[in-house]
């Protein structure tokens, strides 16, 4: 018997492909975007859970930064028992090789020897404790370690850092961001080595310099509840940056917290919590929707089926055998759409990942486990999608189905509703995606004020006496127009320089730079009458305000120093346009600066044989070690990546809700077309012509979209108003983005009903209208 | 007023073929009321469907008022039924979301007539019809009787030359069905051509001439009256 229905539901599915395909698809594509954001949201809030010791650890921040100087870990531990241990990190690129072997471009975790006995991350040839136990210990990740030594063990060898640091290979770790926030890197170094790599025996000892990440261990059962306000006085006694009102907080951020913290953490990837809370709603509505549209499909199918179950009511069929016929139908459906959407998740995880940054393997994701729970999920998801249409159908008067004479009427303003709140979210999520990305166009465009076209970057990594002989053989290629040394240029915003002043704290962006920048940079600069010196400074206008000076002032006053000034800049932004520029302060090179940049702008037609020529000249100078290079203009637009990541994002979730919308709202225009088959026969018999039908159907349904339209605009305008003003630089919110929304929303449901009532128009009003 | 000449209409499934009408012959005058009988299944609906400009034959010749209408696009058929052709039928087919009032103006709606004129005459026909006093209640609301009345009145509103009534009182008890077949009989003495399709031997004494139908076929013409 079940065999028998089985064959009947199979043979309904095949001769009705249409409803089929939508009720499936929709089904699938729904689910295999549950399935990747609910992997996602899991992967980010159990992102620290192979840590053993995360509830003891803390990282330290204040209200505006996070970072520290050297000596502040130790002060800590010294000044409150309740620390067990810290450790410093801080990451940094850099160069390792074996001797007269490869050379590779790597990102380094510098980290003190306490690192791997707070931090969880199994260890090959060493233990926690020893691991980094010397200044030039060196831990290598297991794919940096195949890739230098192959398939040799790299155990007690020794690698080369930056061309000049050997150290030791004492351990093997897997990639710690697998099983922690920490950003992927391919080597972990003591924290000590810092001074060989910047070539400066103070960096340990020096307060100044606030660049480094803490975490703290706290002892077991310690209360860590009190110490902050400790911390805090201690600071404002004898660290400068609280004691000159730099900042004013001292935080113990947990662990679990560090990953969604608002603060940066340079060593951290970070996630705004909000995204994580906004994708859960979005994995509940994508399903609710899912499971009413199919709801609504199922119902309007019903017509076809409604002879069937009418038929087996009267031979003797109960009611709840029907019932658990059609549920275990549904459930079915769910499956087979589940199974889909598991292959459509594969397909689509690449693009999900890149989307999110998130590094989901689905291979390692669908353990035995997690696939019966799914699968009792779908179930469950099947067994409530079905019960409501299936009471619904077996509750029918069987006699009148069978006479003919049974009308069906249905709550349509249930079906309204749900409709609304369908298109409501299709046209926030469309007008959130056209202001997104206009936003991140208008950032990625927004002259910044200096010259962004054809230049090219790339970190110095020459002595200084190579300088001048780079510059000639680089000026002396074809297409090569400039060459600028500089410590700080406007794509990484220089040095920070901060002093009281008249009792304030000011805080200026410092830039070295020597005499071909300004002719390549195009600034705006206003000179002042103070004669030319080699001492002499450019400020920008914010600058001048800070300093309350007047316009055009001949000196300005810098730390304990009064410096000539030979002009005043327009202020141009070295950082993205979330913020406004603050002040800053170009000063000339001399034989004491370290540039780390090296600009170059070009010119002409053949600018990728030039870049090659440029890359070939510097690989000679700097003993073809890797080097980061780019352009101006492409560095400026990855700024936004985030932005543009986001709108992304926000699109192809309108394209998700526009499909899941476009399940519904044809379920609805098949149910009341054929609700209406009668009507539409009696008006066209009455003189009515297809055009007026369809006009009259239609209507119905796109006075709909207006009102979700009406809806949909507050909620819009107020997301968005709410999401740019993050940004200092903003464009308008511009009517006619909303209205080009809700057109195009009308123009998709049209297209989506006219399908079923231009087919109903069509139909012959003699097979609508019962003669005998 | 209408020739029909070897009417043929075949309805095709991917299993079987049925001839639904199978070469009818059939002249009606202005003015006439012609009464279609059979059997179920004789094709009686198959043949006001056709009349009423409602499908097309498969075969065959029909000429309305001296033009050749058979298989006209469902359009022209459209603009020629309009105003011109009326229906009455079996199960009063009005639309139960309309009142009484709105289910009468319909056709006068699709001729895109005024409002002020539409208004005129929808009050004027349901009163003849005696249900005006009901013109704001819906089909659920009243009776078959008067549900009948409502679609004559809707069937008549525009004036057609002709009507075509499908066992207009197969859902009526005696005494409404006599009075249906009364304001039949009434328009037609003022001039409208009516054909009934009827079971009903004295529905059918109403009418001038009662034509039978067997299998697709006219097998027998009656005169009744002159």
């Amino acid at each position: 018997m079940w065999g028998k229905n089985l064959k009947l539901f199979i043979k309904h599915l095949a001769n009705n492909k249409l409803y089929t395909f939508i009720t499936v698809f929709g089904f699938a594509i729904s689910l295999s975007v549950v399935i990747l954001l609910s992997f996602y949201i899991k992967n980010e809030l159990t992102v620290n859970k192979s840590q053993e010791k995360r509830d003891r650890i803390y990282r330290l921040s204040t209200e505006k930064f996070g970072d520290f100087s050297p000596p502040v870990g130790q002060w800590v531990q010294n000044g409150f028992p309740e620390i067990e241990s810290y450790t410093r990190t801080y990451t940094n690129g850099g160069i390792i090789s074996r001797e007269n072997g490869k050379k590779l471009k790597t990102d380094l975790l510098l980290a003190d020897s306490t690192f791997f006995t707070i931090f969880t991350f199994p260890l090959t040839g060493a233990t926690p404790q020893t691991a980094l136990k010397t200044v030039h210990s060196i831990v290598l990740t297991r794919a940096m370690a195949r890739k230098l030594f192959g398939d040799e063990s790299p155990l007690g060898k020794r690698v080369m850092l930056n061309m000049e640091i050997p150290c030791t290979v004492t351990a093997i770790v897997d990639d710690i961001s697998k099983t922690s926030a920490f950003k992927k890197v391919d080597a972990v170094i003591n924290f000590r080595c810092i001074e060989d790599m910047w070539n400066n025996n103070d960096v340990l000892s020096n307060s100044g310099i606030c660049s480094f990440g803490l975490y703290f261990l706290v002892k077991p059962n310690a209360d860590i509840t009190g110490i902050e306000p400790k911390v805090l006085k201690m600071f404002k006694k004898d660290f400068w940056i609280y004691k000159n009102g730099f900042v004013k907080e001292v935080r113990f951020v947990p662990l679990s917290q560090t990953h969604f913290y608002k603060i940066v953490f340079r060593e951290l990837r970070q996630t705004d919590k909000t995204l994580i809370i906004v994708l859960f709603a979005i994995v509940v509505i994508i399903l609710f929707l899912a499971i009413i549209n199919y709801i609504n499909l199922s119902i309007a199918q019903s017509g076809m089926r409604i002879k069937e179950i009418a038929v087996k009511k009267l031979l003797g069929s109960s009611k709840s055998l029907l019932i658990t016929q059609q549920v275990i139908e549904t459930v079915m459906v769910c499956i087979l759409a589940f199974f889909i959407a598991v292959v459509f998740a594969f397909l689509l995880q690449p693009v999900f990942n890149s989307l999110f940054s998130a590094r989901i393997d689905l291979r390692n994701e669908f353990t035995p486990a997690v696939v019966t729970i799914a699968i009792l999920l779908i179930s469950i998801t099947g067994i409530v999608s079905g019960i409501i249409p299936a009471v619904f159908i077996t509750g029918l008067n069987a006699i009148g189905v069978i006479k003919g004479t049974f009308k069906r009427k249905s709550k349509k303003r249930y079906s309204v509703i749900l409709i609304g709140f369908q298109y409501v979210v299709v046209i926030v999520l469309l007008i959130s995606t056209a202001f997104l990305m206009r936003q991140t166009r208008f950032m990625q465009n927004y002259n910044p004020g200096f010259n962004t076209k054809n230049i090219i970057w790339m970190t110095s990594l020459i002595e200084t006496s190579q300088e001048s002989g780079l510059r000639n053989r680089l000026l002396s290629l074809p297409g090569v127009k400039r060459v600028s040394f500089v410590a700080g240029s406007p794509i990484d915003g220089g040095n920070n320089n901060s002093f009281l002043y008249k009792g304030k704290p000011v805080s200026f962006q410092a830039f070295v730079v020597d005499s071909s920048f300004f002719p390549m940079m195009h600034m705006k600069i206003t000179p002042t009458a103070t004669a030319y010196s080699k001492q002499g400074v450019w400020i920008n206008r914010k600058a001048v305000k800070e300093l309350e000076l007047d316009s055009l002032p001949g000196f300005v006053p810098f730390g304990e120093s009064k410096l000539p000034l030979l002009g005043v800049i327009d202020n141009f932004n070295y950082r993205s346009l979330h913020e406004k520029p603050g002040p800053v302060i170009i000063r000339q090179s001399d034989e004491n600066t370290n540039p780390w940049s090296i600009l170059v702008e070009v010119e002409g037609k053949n600018l990728v044989s030039t870049v090659d020529k440029i890359r070939e000249t510097y690989s000679d100078f700097n003993g073809g070690l890797p080097f980061d290079y780019g352009f101006f203009d492409e560095t400026i637009k990855n700024w936004y990546q985030n932005e543009k990541r986001t709108s992304a994002i926000v699109g192809y979730f309108a394209l998700l809700s526009i499909i899941i919308s476009v399940m519904g709202i044809f379920a609805m225009s098949l149910f009341f077309t054929q609700q209406k088959t009668k009507e539409i026969g009696i008006r066209k018999v009455n003189g009515a012509t297809v055009s007026e039908i369809v006009l009259m159907l239609n209507k119905d349904f796109i006075k709909w979209v207006f009102v979700s339209f009406v809806v949909a605009v507050p909620i819009a305008w107020f997301a968005m108003h709410r999401w740019l003003q993050n940004f200092a630089y903003r464009i308008e919110l511009s009517w006619w983005v909303f209205l080009l929304a809700g057109i195009a929303v009308s123009f998709i449901a049209l297209l989506t009903v006219s399908l079923q009532t231009f087919r109903a128009a069509r139909r012959n009003p003699v097979e609508a209208l019962r003669y005998e | 007023m209408i020739k029909i000449e070897n009417l043929v209409k075949v309805f095709r499934t991917d299993e079987i073929e049925t001839f639904a009408l199978n070469g009818v012959n059939l002249q009606v005058k202005k003015g006439e009321f012609v009464a279609v009988m059979g059997p179920s299944g004789c094709g009686k609906s198959t043949l006001l469907n056709i009349i009423g400009l409602l499908d097309n034959p498969t075969k065959g010749s029909y000429l309305f008022n001296g033009k050749e209408v058979a298989g006209l696009k469902e359009k022209e058929r459209t603009r020629l039924r309009k105003g011109h052709i009326g229906f009455v039928f079996q199960s009063f087919n009005l639309i139960d979301e309309l009142n009484a009032y709105d289910n009468v103006e319909l056709p006068l709606f699709y001729l895109k007539m005024k409002v002020s004129e539409r208004r005129k005459r929808v009050e004027e026909v349901l009163k003849r019809m005696n249900i005006g006093h009901r013109m704001k209640h819906f089909p659920q609301q009243l009776s078959g009787g008067q549900q009948q009345r409502v679609a004559i009145a809707r069937a008549v509103v525009a004036n057609p030359s002709l009507i075509l009534a499908d066992e207009p009182t197969g859902n009526l008890d005696s005494k409404n069905g006599i009075e249906v077949m009364n304001l039949l009989s009434e328009l037609n003495q003022e001039g409208t051509t009516i054909i009934m399709a009827t079971h009903s031997e004295r529905d059918a004494a109403y009418a001038h001439r009662t034509v039978n139908l067997l299998d697709g076929e006219v097998v027998t013409e009656k005169i009744n009256r002159s």
